[in-house]
């Protein structure tokens, strides 16, 4: 999970569609800059575009299954199928 | 050889499980990206999605043209790549700057393809729909500022980014 703030605006993240050694290459919306998680890094570095070597910080995030989660964190909201 | 009646059997089956084949050969090692190749084959399938055209990866390496330097590009000479789409990507500062290598951009499909869920809709405890607590489907869980969250795989595998705001900080959930 990825901040997406940047120098006091909100980015639009999104996948561009292209990968780069089996990992997706992101790009933001609002200027099309590519960002992609350098291996060896934290977070997300804009390789290509208006926010180039600008950095986006990572949050905690796991993958774990749904009994084991909730049951670590009884309260967890979880994310509902799209309805469109 | 992957099972082509996974892919719905016969001839388009067994394209699919070929395409799948070729496009693995010598990009598809990560154990992530085939962890989410295989979960969108079989969410896909199963929910009724084309995934399938998303899988049908051609072997060819991106159209790259080279060009000049470009102000966008942080001042790097302008390096081309063409999605299929139509839509060209300049990759011109990640090659000079970070060593990116411009045969190795694949897929290539075009920033529609995997949309991202700009308006998650999550349930609450209690709330009708909340899943059984026993059932064992993979998530990804986060928690922020005592905020926990759960993004089922299922949906994911489909969408790659969920663009949050968690406690007022607003975040990418990202598969």
């Amino acid at each position: 999970m990825y901040s997406r703030e940047l120098d006091g605006e909100v980015l639009t993240l999104a996948a561009s569609g292209w990968t780069y050694e089996n990992t997706f290459v992101l790009y933001d919306h609002e200027t099309e800059s590519l960002w992609y998680h350098l291996e060896g890094t934290d977070g997300l570095t804009c390789i290509s575009g208006f926010y180039a070597d600008r950095t986006l910080p990572e949050y905690f995030a796991m993958v774990t299954r749904w009994n084991r989660w909730v049951k670590q964190y009884p309260t967890s909201k979880i994310l509902q199928k799209k309805r469109q | 050889m992957l099972p082509y009646r996974l892919f719905g059997g016969g001839t388009y089956g067994g394209q699919v499980a070929k395409g799948l084949q070729s496009a693995g050969r010598s990009r598809i090692r990560s154990r992530g990206f085939m962890a989410w190749l295989m979960a969108a084959v079989c969410f896909g399938y199963s929910c009724g999605t084309s995934v399938e055209e998303i899988i049908l990866v051609e072997g060819r390496q991106p159209e790259i043209d080279r060009g000049a330097p470009s102000d966008s590009a942080g001042g790097a000479p302008s390096i081309w790549i063409t999605d299929r789409t139509g839509k060209k990507w300049d990759i011109g500062h990640a090659v000079a700057r970070y060593g990116f290598v411009p045969e190795k951009f694949a897929h290539g499909l075009g920033p529609g393809a995997i949309p991202p869920i700009l308006e998650p809709l999550l349930l609450a405890p209690g709330e009708p729909g909340y899943p059984d607590r026993n059932q064992s489907f993979l998530v990804i869980g986060t928690v922020l500022e005592e905020d926990a969250r759960a993004y089922p795989l299922q949906i994911m595998s489909q969408h790659e980014i969920v663009d949050e705001e968690i406690q007022g900080e607003y975040v990418a959930v990202a598969y």
